[in-house]
């Protein structure tokens, strides 16, 4: 897979990385991200962090990563550095790649920015090509090991979800989620540039369009929010945007209307819906989405002509097994053959169905949040008595915010900000009450239903 | 149409959008998924406004909000 990727950044005379005021060819990528794989190499053989956001230096650090045969761990800088801290432990990482300032004196840094040498790069005893971190029901991130031959697998399927390899991704997601594995393995091992969105544009709908208008990518790859987001602009069509003919979505469950409003808007657009647990190397299901499938109440999620890995369904669970899935987490030991994703489904018509999860786990703007992480870092904050983390849901049945309530001795402001500084942003509930008390029915489990019915009533209650 | 501060309350679930010292962008109150829920539900109410023509400061307050909704009434 690497020599692949060595080959294709040789041969393609064309942008590999685009900002909005920067750009990276892939010649320049893979003369940076070799010098950086020669300063690596020489530096041991532990997991590698990556710390920084959409800059042009992200992908030279992990193609740097890849040819050094050090495990990447992809860290988004806005994240607290409580967090960073725990996965600095679990990775047992010995560096971290600077690409964004890290003010903090406790791990070497190194500047993706090296010095050209003539120094021969030495392979390494390592399969593991990058960890990602998800929510962990514990209370702590939860490290997913994704190894070569996963990710060549991965690749490989990719290759044939799209009806052609893009010419240019407009990429949303951050590096340290995985969706933005699609991106970067088009681009990698197949020549696709990536057109990066940060989060300053992602927020900011005129910078946004900016952005597309300027650089005019021919696909994108998103969590359907951000394709709902890209919609809401009346003018977002094949008239305007002639150059859009594929759009993948993953990460979250794709509605029949926002699938029907984009193949209504763009004629000819081939649209994927995609499905995959981290566990699994992003994704190992994909379907071309027709308009006859939108009027049914879910969208298919996969062909079962065509996918990655083994799929299975045991008692209504999605099971995986085979080339794509992991071997096991980061900090257990149990070895995986057989995963069970805890995502409920069906198989109708050699169509994979997704719909919706057996436990607490909640898929929030694409991200994957377990209530019981968020609850554990609550209970954890000093004063702090008792506490239950609930999803509010939409019409559409989809999580549009978290809820917590708390009972203790402690004030709004001291809750909030302990969350945050443990907490991605993402993770931090929007609205924190502190209560006398929580109700609990007989089992003394929180009841979930009860919170969320009394929640209303305070709010009607406020108009 | 409903008052605009009621249709923020239920999209937001949060009472701080009736502080009117706080800017809703900031504060993180009208993030992505409200921004969406909003205009789609303005959209429904026949208020068709172009998200890339709008003035992001106008989306930092209720009123702000209010006279985008009463502009395009206007015209």
């Amino acid at each position: 897979m690497i020599e692949a990727m060595i080959q294709n950044c040789l041969k393609q005379n064309k942008i590999a990385y685009q900002t909005f005021d920067d750009s990276l060819t892939f010649q320049e990528l893979y003369e940076s991200s070799l010098s950086l794989a020669i300063v690596l190499n020489q530096k041991g053989s532990s997991p590698v962090l990556i710390y920084g956001h959409k800059q042009k230096e992200m992908l030279i650090s992990i193609f740097a990563c890849l040819l050094a045969n050090r495990a990447y761990v992809p860290i988004d800088d806005a994240w607290p550095v409580e967090r960073i801290l725990e996965i600095m432990n679990q990775t047992q990482a010995s560096c971290l790649i600077e690409v964004s300032l890290f003010p903090y004196d406790v791990i070497e840094k190194i500047s993706p920015v090296q010095k050209k040498q003539n120094i021969p790069l030495q392979s390494l005893h390592n399969e593991i090509a990058y960890i990602i971190f998800t929510s962990g029901s514990s209370g702590k991130p939860k490290g997913i090991p994704i190894t070569y031959e996963n990710c060549d697998n991965f690749s490989q399927w990719i290759a044939g979800v799209f009806p052609h390899i893009p010419d240019s991704i407009l990429s949303q997601a951050s590096f340290s989620f995985d969706l933005s594995v699609v991106e970067l393995i088009c681009c990698l091992r197949y020549g696709s540039a990536i057109i990066a969105c940060d989060r300053t544009r992602l927020h900011d709908y005129g910078q946004l369009f900016q952005l597309i208008d300027r650089y005019q990518p021919s696909s994108i790859v998103a969590t359907p929010t951000f394709l709902r987001m890209l919609l809401l602009n009346k003018e977002f069509d094949s008239h305007h945007y002639p150059f859009i003919d594929q759009i993948y979505c993953c990460g979250e469950m794709l509605l029949c209307d926002t699938a029907l409003k984009a193949l209504t808007r763009f004629e000819d657009l081939i649209l994927i819906n995609a499905y995959g647990p981290s566990e699994a190397t992003s994704a190992v299901s994909a379907v071309q989405i027709n308009q006859e499938m939108c009027q049914s109440k879910y969208l298919p999620v996969g062909d079962m002509k065509n996918l990655a890995c083994e799929v299975t369904i045991i008692n209504d669970e999605i099971v995986l097994s085979g080339k794509s899935v992991f071997h096991g987490y980061l900090s257990s030991s149990k070895n995986i053959d057989q995963y069970f994703t805890g995502d409920l489904g069906y198989i109708e018509n050699d169509l994979l169905y997704c719909i919706g999860r057996k436990d607490s786990q909640i898929k929030y703007k694409g991200y994957r949040i377990e209530l019981a992480e968020i609850e554990q870092v609550l209970s954890s904050v000093p004063h702090v008595e008792q506490c239950a983390v609930f999803p509010i849901m939409d019409s559409n049945n989809t999580v549009k915010t978290i809820k917590a309530y708390v009972t203790g001795d402690i004030s709004l402001n001291t809750v909030k900000e302990e969350l945050s500084r443990k907490l991605p942003a993402y993770m931090v509930p929007r609205s924190i009450k502190i209560v006398d008390q929580i109700p609990e029915n007989a089992n003394y489990k929180i009841d979930r239903r009860r919170l969320y019915e009394r929640f209303k009533r305070n709010i009607n209650g406020n108009l | 149409m409903k008052d605009l501060k009621e249709i923020l309350m239920e999209i937001c679930e949060d009472e701080r959008v009736l502080d009117s010292s706080i800017d809703l962008l900031e504060s993180g109150i009208l993030d992505s998924f409200a921004f969406i829920e909003l205009f789609s539900y303005l959209e429904d109410e026949g208020i068709e406004l172009q998200p890339t023509r709008i003035d992001r400061n106008s989306l930092r307050s209720i009123d702000g909000i209010q006279k985008l909704i009463d502009d395009y009434l206007k015209k």
